[in-house]
């Protein structure tokens, strides 16, 4: 480890690499990723490696579709194939009122340039023949799909690594110092470093990380479980979210159908470890969404970490208070950013200009009470109006 | 090469070589070997590859074996139906 | 039932079958006896191969034995990946095979296994990067070749339950046992959850005497888990739940249970965690075929079951226990052709064993490595050679099967789903384990015990039972019942087991 570099990005997970990657290949800087544990070892490899743009909220909408379209070259470009598939997002609703928020966005969607419409319920029955009965209907993005969480965390990692980014998994972040409001360094446990950037990328711990340059961010950490199921013959090709359930799945190319819910009295918690609680809720949601799913089994269970902002939507971008901190956290659907999110921050740290598809999700935005709310998510938890 | 394989992970079909050359290949952690290869994952969960995995890889990788972090296990430790789990009274029945 | 393979003329032991009922097996009509587990009614039937490998097509056949592998798993009743080494066999079921075509006998996709360059892990992010259109092609038929089992068509019914008792005891083999008999005894309600349909676990297939002084008892394994068994079905506030799957200790501190049709949330006062140890497979080319058998896994098969594996038995080991292995068989009036032990000559303790053997007509040989089994669809023999010949020369043995017996590694993971701390160990190049961190008392936090070979000491049969005893009465004393006796019991117990761990 050098002790000295241009920008050093906290976060060895999908998004610090993907920043780490896009900045070298435009620019010079000298960068150092630095990650408490093994690469991915947070979110990016506990997600729910959904791909979509028909969201209900401009902003969302213009930065997601430029994400998917990114996600169509990145196997090329990294060469790595990260087993990005577009079978289909299907959002399904359950009850009338979901489907009237769905009917009221699509039209938006679709003036975005998404590619996606309306499906009944018999044209669901179609695509999808194992779906319960009891919906409502759907918007189907023929576009999105989804990837292979892992290989997005190791093709950024190799490509960066082949730029000349140096990557530290297993060292902590100590301490941010900040002098005369602007960055000088960080310290680790494995050694002191100076520079003039820093990048909080460090997913559910990304409010520690921004209180140590004394910088409070309205995010909190809420715990999701996930589970997947023994292989299975393929059965389901789309990927599904359901907004009535909170709940998204869908079936890998190994053949496990994997999926997590939100269940209701969500609670910011920290705690890695699977309960009892949540397993419940997501197999009474599974089965009563697939009811083919009865008799398969469960092999797993795991827990992830998801920082959510009031608005539940990202901050992107610097801090007015502290120079040289620039954000990429609070996001609520990561995984599907990660090329974006770094094409268009490192641009931001290269020239000093915010781009504009970013823009919104300026951490200015809780000041001016800008908030970006979008009714199509599938996250509940901490929406505050 | 050809038929003669020395299988470790009977689920993915993982070989000793496949897990050596992994490591090389730079997937030189335990978790990451996990990810990359298939090994604990598959539908005995690591009942009939664990240990034999984390030989290997210690042999491997020089890392001695008493000092492999032992991780926490995720549940549950039998597979089990997800009907079992789902409240039946829950959701509308539609056979 | 003329073709059935069952050992009916067991020296030792007598098998009770239940009344024989008609199966189907791909749609062939098969006899099998109620209750029996399906893989056995299978096996006897004269099936070998009960799955292929999910790369590789590998064919595969009963391994463990006790439902932890996926060599054994079918499509029963409509039901994808079914272990049919633990699933009891019921009248006019139906039973597939999954993932192969035509047959499992003859699967065309076998042929992977010579393409295998291609198919290293990780392949698929190294491959079809370009065109894009390609990939999607690719990608449907990697789906397609991929996933084991078909989705059921039916639902399945669990009923909710639950409950709260003093103990739960978590594994009913003799440590589990004896540490129910002495909470029980203390008072305390307790609630023993055995996945398999009896209890004793491997006690039940063992047909060498055992010496347990604690209850005065000398005799075959086999009955001292029947007599142990019946001791603890007297205590009235003891609940037995047999073919019951512990499967998970959950941050909520609720204990996940499943049972028949009945799916139980128990939230124990404490809890034992007696669920002894895996077999690993030993690492050699084709030690997947079927034919070769964990240890345990053929003791089920033969002495559990009542199945017979073949005429001629070759045992590779890496202990001193392969040598008891080979004298159940033995025992079953099956010669035993070859022991191949790893280890030299001067490590071999139980030279008792060895000699009975040694006269009984069986050769063994030691410093082996082995060099692959011999077979395509079923193994057929070994071949090894001493690491001190320079040369390699291999000795070829021909058999019927063969029994493997590699270290056994402590099944403890309910232990490391809290937070309790813990550390891999490695004893020799053949004996590693994964142990907890525990008390004299057996106590690994509070109200929380382990016992037997779940603590990572792989002892003998009595430290297993001192071992549940010390945990048993822990339990009983945490609930603040009646003391001073217990606290004698159990400093005589812990003094016990000291005085067995220095010998």
């Amino acid at each position: 480890m050098n002790n000295k570099y241009d920008v050093v990005i906290i976060g060895g997970g999908g998004h610090g690499l993907s920043l780490a990657y896009n900045l070298s290949k435009i620019s010079n800087l000298k960068i150092a990723v630095i990650e408490k544990n093994y690469l991915g070892s947070g979110a990016s490899g506990r997600n729910g490696e959904s791909i979509r743009s028909a969201f209900g909220h401009d902003a969302w909408i213009r930065f997601h579709e430029e994400a998917v379209n990114l996600w169509e070259t990145i196997s090329a470009e990294l060469k790595f194939n990260v087993m990005f598939t577009q079978c289909g997002y299907l959002v399904l609703a359950t009850s009338p009122k979901k489907m009237d928020v769905m009917l009221n966005t699509v039209k938006r969607q679709q003036e975005l340039g998404v590619k996606c419409h309306v499906v009944n319920k018999a044209e669901i029955k179609k695509i999808v023949p194992n779906l319960t009965t009891n919906i409502e209907g759907g918007v189907l993005q023929t576009s999105g799909g989804y990837a292979r969480h892992d290989a997005v965390v190791w093709a950024y990692a190799k490509a960066a690594k082949a730029l000349g980014v140096e990557i530290f998994p297993f060292t902590e972040v100590k301490s941010i110092d900040v002098k005369n409001g602007k960055i000088t360094g960080i310290i680790t446990d494995k050694g002191d470093i100076e520079t003039p950037i820093v990048v909080n990328s460090a997913g559910g711990h990304c409010a520690q990380i921004a209180a140590m340059a004394g910088i409070e961010i309205p995010t909190q950490t809420y715990r999701l479980e996930m589970i997947a199921t023994e292989p299975l013959k393929p059965f389901l090709k789309q990927y599904v979210s359901a907004l009535d359930q909170i709940g998204y799945m869908h079936q890998t190319a190994r053949g496990e159908f994997i999926g997590g819910t939100e269940p209701p009295n969500f609670l910011p918690s920290m705690d890695l470890k699977c309960t009892m609680y949540n397993l419940k809720d997501m197999a009474s949601k599974f089965v009563e969404l697939f009811p083919c799913l009865s008799g398969v089994k469960i092999m797993r269970q795991w827990t992830g970490l998801m920082p959510i902002a009031p608005d539940a939507s990202p901050i992107l971008g610097p801090v007015y208070d502290v120079e040289g901190f620039i954000m990429d956290c609070g996001w609520t659907y990561g995984f599907m950013a990660t090329p974006a999110s770094g094409k268009y921050l490192a641009q931001l740290i290269k020239t000093g200009n915010m781009p504009s598809i970013i823009q919104p999700f300026s951490f200015e935005r809780f000041k001016t009470r800008n908030f970006i709310i979008d009714p199509t998510l599938v996250v509940e938890a901490a929406i505050t109006e | 090469m050809g038929n003669n394989k020395e299988i470790v992970c009977f689920c993915q079909d993982v070989t000793k070589e496949d897990l050596i050359r992994s490591i090389d290949e730079g997937y030189d952690n335990i978790e990451t070997l996990k990810r990359y290869t298939g090994v604990f994952m598959g539908p005995c969960q690591g009942k009939t590859c664990g240990m034999n995995v984390l030989k290997i890889f210690s042999e491997k990788s020089g890392q001695p074996f008493e000092e492999l972090k032992v991780p926490s296990i995720r549940p549950p430790v039998v597979p089990i139906p997800l009907g079992a789990i789902a409240n039946s009274n829950n959701g509308k029945d539609d056979e | 039932m003329n073709n059935r393979l069952k050992l009916d003329n067991h020296p030792k032991l007598k098998f009770e079958h239940k009344k024989t009922v008609n199966f189907y097996y791909n749609g062939h009509k098969m006899q099998g006896y109620e209750g029996e587990t399906v893989a056995s009614a299978l096996y006897a039937n004269g099936i070998r191969i009960f799955s292929r490998s999910f790369k590789y097509h590998r064919p595969r056949g009963i391994s463990c034995n006790s439902g932890h592998c996926s060599n054994c798993m079918m499509r029963v009743n409509g039901i994808p990946n079914v272990r049919t080494c633990s699933e009891p066999l019921t009248a006019e079921m139906k039973v597939e095979s999954q993932n192969a075509w035509p047959s499992l006998e003859f699967d065309i996709a076998s042929l992977a296994g010579y393409m295998d360059f291609l198919l290293k892990p990780g392949f698929y992010y190294k491959s079809f990067i370009r065109p894009r259109w390609l990939y999607h092609i690719w990608e449907n038929f990697l789906r397609e070749r991929a996933g084991i089992g078909k989705i059921p068509e039916k639902k399945i019914h669990y009923k909710q339950k639950s409950g709260k008792p003093d103990v739960l005891i978590i594994g009913g083999g003799i440590a589990g046992i004896s540490a129910a008999i002495h909470a029980a005894s203390a008072g305390a309600n307790v609630l023993i959850a055995e996945k398999e349909n009896s209890l004793g676990g491997s006690l039940r297939f063992q047909t060498e005497n055992i010496n347990l002084p604690e209850i005065h008892l000398d005799k075959p394994g086999y009955e001292i888990a029947s007599e142990t068994a019946n001791m603890l079905d007297s205590y009235k506030n003891c609940q037995i739940f047999t073919s019951s799957a512990v499967f998970g200790w959950y941050a909520d501190n609720i204990v996940g249970l499943l049972r028949a049709d009945e799916f139980w949330e128990l939230e124990p006062s404490s809890i034992i965690v007696a669920t002894g140890s895996y077999e690993y497979p030993l690492l050699f080319k084709n030690n997947d075929l079927p034919g070769i058998y964990l240890g345990k896994g053929l003791m089920r098969l033969m002495n559990r079951d009542g199945n017979n594996p073949g005429q001629k038995a070759v045992v590779i080991t890496v202990n001193d226990y392969g040598y008891v292995l080979a004298q159940q068989i033995i025992n079953a009036g099956i010669s035993v052709k070859a022991v191949c032990d790893y280890r030299e000559e001067n490590e071999i303790g139980d030279h008792k064993t060895l000699n009975t053997l040694q006269q009984a007509g069986t050769k063994c040989y030691f410093d082996c490595q082995i060099q692959s089994a011999i077979g395509k669809k079923h193994v057929s023999g070994i071949s090894f050679f001493h690491r001190t010949n320079k040369k390699k020369i291999p000795t070829q043995v021909s058999c019927d099967f063969i029994c493997t017996n590699n270290y056994r590694a402590p099944a403890n993971e309910f232990i490391f789903q809290k937070n309790y701390t813990g550390s891999y160990v490695m004893e020799s190049p053949y004996k590693v384990s994964r142990k907890p961190e525990f008390t004299e008392n057996m106590e690994l936090g509070d109200g929380f015990y382990v016992a037997g070979e779940a603590s990572g000491v792989i002892g003998s049969t009595r430290a297993n039972y001192l071992q549940g005893k010390i945990a048993g009465l822990s339990a009983a004393l945490s609930l603040n019942v009646e003391k001073t006796e217990l606290l004698n019991g159990r400093i005589a117990a812990i003094d016990a087991l000291k005085i067995l761990h220095k010998s």
